[in-house]
């Protein structure tokens, strides 16, 4: 090596970062200032006017010891009592609301995902044709559907079959407690608590079930899931659609491709492995992007369906109180809560699929 | 007085250097499609202009018909006849027709109003951040961007509304909902339009400019403002949707979530009374707006929404409410898509 011998060892190489992980290590210590703006705003918006109000929460001391409480509260769990469920912390009952939520979450947006891929693709592939027209229309329609319009025709449709096929109501994740004695059984079994729909011990119906051997239990479940997974799933779909088939439409024509097409690569192959790599890291932020709005559109769903999920408790909080000004407290500080868990649950989201997005995009890093 | 040929030959060459807008039409004619984008939004701007003079009188509330209110079973149901091409809707007692047109001008306003804060904050500050990639000015709207972007639409404003039906309750109304999410809806803009600005900044005709000693604003203006205007129309049809959700969710979540079955003195009259939370964008309940006639409509028309499974469905009562959307969202989808085939430069080489 020029330059080293025995006498003068070549010096050390410093540790240096690759480029990604410097992304990865600048855009994660962005995350405390993100959230922070996020709980700043929450303060401005919801805690200040509280404690305004004669009747809120007494003895704010100072602008900033207020924040600083707040933000606290709001990390240990000290989130205050629910009115409407005779005093239970707020902490336990999202943490009964949020598995049924997550679950569902789960199932709709595999479902979402499943659907949107492999159409849009083959949609900005083959362009023009009926698969292309089609996804223009339903990219269109679907994000406009209203989806309590759906879930109540679907409940409406669907009552009567589901009474003869499950002896079961549509509406709800779990069973209905009169299911059991249909079954045989002379009360609900004890590892689920009706009374707030939680099951035992993980919470997510489906894994407890299956913990517990509850096979019709996780057939009627399963069935409640998939129908309201799909119902959610109508307006991902469309709104995945129609980001991903103009970028599959472009990266149909993108040089690689071209090149791979004139090498006698047949177009099954250029479809799902070369477009698909160049849409994939698109697919994924969009799904980044669309989650705050995704949010909504299950919590309408868990409120049609009467699930007990966080779209309930966003139903309770909202309707539950009655125009005294006591209440508006109650509710602009569970609001809040929800707000922040919302906030916290969508910037990891975001940070993770900034990471895996980058990491799966095939074209080359300039300029960044 | 005939031009002489060296006249045009000049008038050609003007055309060439800074072409007419007749010669642009007839080199690259707008779609069928952008066209009947128009004629839709044509439609609906005519029932607007008319809704105000028709209206004039009471533009701001419905006429009520008490015999109406109550819902089925305990009134009739009257669905679409001569007299009401649309039907009836109950729990408000009002005509569904006459409602939706009334409300027309409503929607408009509020639409039109959020699209232009959401085109011109995501236009303006997307095109900065990506003409500035990597420096503060684009760190600083990227992250405060991604932060507000963070907030979901809709927690978001009725957070803003509860706090300020406390602080300032006179000042929550329409105005201040389309500012708010005019503001708020911005970000999925910019970030569209950051990404082909970006792009746009180092083309070589860009660069051309900075060396010939084109000022930034002038590089801003005049290259990347209009280069990046196809990312704003492939964005704007879909913002629209939010703002419908939101104005769809809120009454609707008052409607058919809360207990009912009082009139607003607190009587007790045995059926559900539509109403809107205390911090609801509308000034009351029987104000028209297409969101407000749908969401007591999807509760009145599927009795799911009552808990009263196995009932009628009574289609009109959210088919005709949700038509007014969509129509309006197709028009701007149609001519969205037709000023973006061709604005997008990928097209024109085509």
């Amino acid at each position: 090596m020029p330059g080293a011998s025995s006498r003068n060892p070549p010096a050390p190489r410093k540790f240096q970062l690759s480029p990604y992980a410097r992304y990865a290590l600048q855009r994660t210590l962005l995350l405390p200032a993100q959230l922070l703006l996020v709980l700043f705003i929450l303060y401005m918006v919801l805690f200040v006017p509280s404690y305004l109000l004669p009747g809120g929460n007494p003895g704010i001391s100072g602008f900033w010891t207020g924040f600083f409480q707040m933000v606290t509260n709001d990390f240990t769990g000290n989130w205050g009592i629910s009115t409407l469920y005779g005093g239970v912390p707020l902490v336990s009952l999202y943490s009964w609301a949020i598995p049924q939520s997550v679950e569902l979450a789960a199932f709709a947006l595999a479902f979402a995902a499943l659907i949107a891929y492999p159409v849009s693709l083959l949609a900005g592939w083959a362009r023009p044709s009926p698969v292309d027209g089609s996804v223009r229309l339903t990219s269109l329609f679907g994000t406009f559907l209203p989806v309590m319009i759906v879930g109540g025709l679907v409940i409406a449709g669907l009552f009567y079959w589901f009474l003869d096929t499950f002896h079961d109501i549509p509406t709800g994740i779990l069973p209905n407690g009169f299911w059991w004695f249909d079954q045989g059984y002379s009360f609900p079994p004890s590892w689920i608590l009706y009374t707030q729909a939680y099951t035992q011990p993980t919470g997510f119906p489906l894994i407890d079930g299956a913990l517990h051997g509850a096979w019709s239990f996780e057939e009627i479940v399963l069935v409640k899931t998939l129908i309201q997974a799909a119902i959610i799933a109508i307006i991902f779909v469309s709104i995945f659609l129609r980001h991903s088939f103009v970028v599959a439409r472009e990266a149909s024509t993108e040089t690689h491709v071209v090149a791979a097409r004139s090498r006698g690569i047949p177009d099954r192959t250029l479809l799902w492995r070369h477009t698909g790599r160049r849409v994939r890291s698109t697919f994924l932020l969009v799904f980044a992007l669309a989650l705050p709005a995704y949010l909504g559109t299950q919590f309408v769903v868990e409120a049609v369906f009467q699930d007990y999920g966080l779209g309930q408790l966003v139903l309770l909080t909202l309707t539950g109180q009655v125009p005294e000004r006591q209440s508006v407290v109650a509710v602009l500080e569970s609001w809040q809560v929800m707000m922040f868990l919302l906030s916290i649950i969508i910037l990891a989201w975001l940070l993770a699929v900034d990471l895996i997005a980058r990491r799966l995009d095939p074209r080359p890093v300039t300029g960044r | 007085m005939i031009p002489g040929p060296d006249e045009e030959l000049a008038a050609e060459e003007r055309d060439i250097a800074r072409p007419s807008w007749r010669s642009r039409l007839a080199r690259r004619p707008f779609t069928v499609g952008f066209w009947a984008g128009v004629a839709i939004l044509a439609l609906y701007l005519g029932a607007a202009l008319s809704a105000l003079v028709v209206f004039r009188t009471s533009l701001g509330t419905l006429a009520v018909n008490p015999a109406w209110i109550p819902p089925a079973p305990f009134a009739p149901v009257i669905g679409p006849t001569t007299d009401h091409p649309f039907g009836v809707l109950p729990g408000l007692g009002v005509d569904l027709f006459d409602a939706l047109w009334q409300a027309t001008p409503w929607d408009l306003g509020i639409v039109a109003g959020i699209l232009a804060f959401d085109v011109l904050l995501g236009w303006m500050l997307g095109s900065i951040a990506g003409m500035n990639e990597g420096g503060t000015l684009d760190s600083i709207i990227s992250w405060f961007g991604d932060t507000l972007g963070a907030l979901p639409s809709f927690f978001l404003v009725v957070g803003i509304f509860a706090g300020l039906s406390i602080l300032a309750p006179a000042d929550i109304g329409l105005p201040l909902f389309i500012l708010l999410f005019g503001i708020i809806i911005w970000p999925a803009t910019a970030r569209l339009v950051r990404d082909r600005a970006r792009t746009i900044a180092r083309q070589s005709y860009v660069e051309a400019t900075r060396a010939s000693g084109g000022s930034r604003g002038r590089i801003l203006w005049r290259h990347v403002l209009p280069g990046s205007l196809p990312a704003v129309l492939a964005q704007l049809p879909l913002d629209v949707a939010p703002i419908f959700f939101v104005l769809i969710v809120f009454p609707w979540f008052w409607d058919c979530g809360s207990s009912g079955a009082a009139d607003h003195e607190g009587g007790l009259v045995g059926y559900l009374l539509p109403g809107i939370p205390p911090f609801s964008p509308l000034p009351s309940v029987t104000f028209p707006e297409w969101g407000n006639l749908l969401a007591v409509g999807t509760c009145f028309g599927i009795p799911v929404s009552l808990g009263l499974v196995g009932g009628p469905v009574y289609w009109w009562m959210f088919v005709f409410p949700l038509a007014a959307i969509l129509g309006l969202a197709l028009g701007i989808a149609l001519v969205c898509d037709g000023l973006h085939a061709r604005t997008s430069m990928r097209w024109h080489v085509r």
